[in-house]
């Protein structure tokens, strides 16, 4: 219903009030066309004026013609005059003016009777046949009384057609005074419904932008909660250990008050010191992190990724002399990256402890440095207790342990500093793993335009 | 800014002397008359008339021949050019074929100095005309309709026609009374 409502509303009354506005246009347009065009159309404009100069010319013909009756002599002045009428009676049988006076009704009669006058006036100057004059002028006299009834006729004419003139414009004005209220109207119509849609369409766009901050919030207060539960979970985990260690000493040691040896003494107090050293070097590390990503700083400069994979191997091998680690270089010694090589380095470093870590003594780990296209690798295998599937996804959070490393001690802070640092080198780490196959993590680093090393 | 005033200054003083060159090149070739000092010479050029006298020019003219007024026989108007015109009129249908000289042309004959020429017809009617209309348009005082010579029976011995079919501002009822039939004489103020 009433999205049936708001589709009449915001849809189908915009499209009809343009559809009205366009016809009310084209409308209006044709009236005006219309009314521009009558205004051309004057057919009796000048017919009074016309029959008033007939009637003079008539009138001074006759005149003319009375006077030679009274004084008969030169016929000079009536040739003169009969040439004038002849050419008005030319201009009232030309078109406009003979379809006016058929108008009329008055056309057949004008020409009987100028025929008449013609006819006689066609022998003047014509010494052997001068012309009936008194006849031609009894003749003029009824051609005069005929153009005078015309001359009313066409007064009246020219009144009516003015006047259906003025109904026509006036009728047309009305009409279009109406047309332009409907234009008007239809415009106001599609004006308030365009200033409708825009309000709309800026309150959608605050409801979405208000939607995207709130999700927002909403995804780093669930990664701050996340990271509080890992935290969490790690402390719990790797500090309940020591601390059951020293309280299990320190009961011992009440248990047995004053019979107590002062070997045995030693012996507790020595298994709570390592543990207290435990939990400090657990501490130590959760600070040392945090401290060392606020003040890191990162130099890129070209390096072979094979040599700093290398150095590491053998620092290394340094501190875990018994431990089989393989270096392999396929790079042919073209492995040059943009990166910052203590970053790097740390990188490698940790991939490697974890690698020793995970895995018995007498399995080996495999370092290999390789190229993909644009990028060099340094790969580094284990042969240890992997990691299950299940906590793959979350290897590279911060204080994340994995359920296989529990007895292992560990903030979860190594891998999560590592692929920080990589990120920072645009590069990344990728990791694969199968549980008691061992694992593989690879760090990826973008490969160096520069050819030479530094 | 004032760079450019003085560039456009120059640009305005090298155009005005063009100008001026142009025309003093051109003038003495479009007639002899204009400058007021000449007044008897060009007089002087207008002969009497020798045949029937079709046409007077008086008022503000400097070639005359008879009594300050220039009395043209068509043998006199024939030194012009004549010029044809295709046009309807107010008073008859269809399209008709004109054939006369052009106003400007007959008004500079005479050397005609006004603003403004009143046609005057065989019948006495009389009508002011703005020599402007003569220059703007090229108006004839036709001698001819469809090859027929006007005569004074009709619209002749002259009828002014307007080229009302090739100006549409022209096909208004104020160009139509200044189509003067029946023309005897033109005063020129």
């Amino acid at each position: 219903m009433n999205l049936t409502r708001s589709g009449v509303l915001g849809y189908m009354l915009p499209v009809l009030a343009i559809i009205v506005l366009a016809i009310l246009l084209t409308v209006t347009l044709f009236r005006l066309s219309n009314i521009q065009r009558a205004m051309h159309n004057n057919a009796n404009a000048n017919m009074v004026w016309v029959i008033y100069q007939t009637h003079i010319e008539s009138l001074m013909l006759g005149d003319a013609i009375q006077h030679w009756l009274i004084e008969p002599g030169d016929e000079g002045e009536i040739a003169h005059r009969y040439q004038m009428f002849q050419s008005r009676i030319g201009i009232l049988n030309d078109g406009p003016q003979k379809r006016a006076l058929q108008a009329m009704g008055m056309a057949d009669a004008l020409a009987e009777q100028a025929e008449v006058v013609l006819q006689l006036g066609g022998a003047i100057n014509i010494q052997e046949a001068a012309p009936d004059y008194r006849k031609m002028r009894a003749a003029l006299d009824e051609f005069s009384a005929l153009l005078l009834t015309t001359s009313n006729k066409a007064m009246v004419a020219q009144w009516e057609e003015a006047g259906a003139r003025i109904d026509t414009y006036r009728n047309a004005v009305l009409a279009i005074f109406f047309l332009m209220i409907g234009i008007w109207v239809s415009s106001a119509v599609i004006s308030v419904q365009l200033l409708l849609a825009l309000k709309r369409a800026r309150d959608n766009e605050r409801v979405k932008q208000r939607e995207i901050e709130l999700q927002k919030q909403l995804e780093n207060e669930r990664k701050i909660s996340e990271l509080y539960r890992s935290f969490g979970s790690m402390v719990s985990h790797q500090f309940r250990t020591p601390l059951a260690i020293i309280d299990a000493a320190m009961q011992r040691l009440i248990r047995v008050g004053d019979r107590v040896e002062a070997a045995e003494v030693a012996h507790r107090a020595g298994q709570a010191r390592e543990a207290t050293q435990r939990l400090t070097y657990l501490i130590e590390n959760i600070l040392r992190a945090d401290r060392f990503m606020e003040q890191l700083e990162v130099a890129m400069a070209p390096r072979s990724l094979a040599d700093l994979a290398q150095q590491a191997v053998a620092e290394k091998k340094e501190l875990v002399p018994g431990r089989d680690i393989q270096f392999l270089d396929e790079t042919t010694g073209t492995s040059m990256v943009e990166c910052d090589p203590l970053l790097t380095s740390q990188i490698i470093g940790n991939l490697l402890s974890n690698a020793v870590k995970y895995s018995e003594d007498d399995k080996p780990v495999h370092v290999r440095v390789h190229r993909e296209a644009g990028w060099v690798c340094c790969e580094v295998r284990d042969e240890g207790r992997g990691i299950s599937s299940k906590d793959m996804p979350h290897v590279f959070k911060r204080y994340f342990r994995a359920w296989t490393a529990t007895d292992v001690v560990g903030t979860g802070i190594g891998l999560h500093i590592a692929m920080e640092l990589a990120l920072l080198q645009y590069g990344e780490i990728q990791a694969w793993s199968e549980p008691e196959v061992g694992s593989t993590f690879v760090l990826r680093l973008p490969e160096s335009k520069k050819e030479e090393a530094v | 800014m004032r760079r450019t005033m003085w560039q456009l200054r120059r640009c305005l003083q090298v155009s005005g002397v063009l100008l001026i060159l142009i025309l003093s090149c051109i003038m003495p070739a479009a007639h002899a008359c204009g400058k007021s000092g000449e007044i008897s010479q060009g007089a002087a050029g207008l002969s009497l008339p020798t045949a029937e006298v079709l046409l007077i020019i008086d008022g503000a003219i400097d070639r005359a021949n008879v009594a300050g007024e220039a009395h043209l026989d068509i043998g006199m108007l024939q030194v012009l050019p004549t010029q044809g015109l295709q046009t309807t009129t107010a008073v008859t249908d269809g399209v008709r074929r004109f054939d006369g000289f052009l106003m400007r042309d007959v008004l500079s004959l005479v050397c005609a100095k006004g603003t403004q020429v009143g046609a005057q017809a065989l019948n006495n009617y009389s009508v002011d005309i703005p020599i402007a209309d003569f220059h703007d348009y090229d108006v004839l005082l036709a001698t001819h309709m469809d090859g027929e010579r006007l005569l004074p029976s009709g619209k002749g011995p002259f009828w002014i026609v307007y080229p009302r079919d090739q100006w549409r501002q022209l096909q208004d009822i104020r160009y139509d009374y200044r189509w003067v039939w029946q023309v005897n004489r033109l005063t020129v103020k």
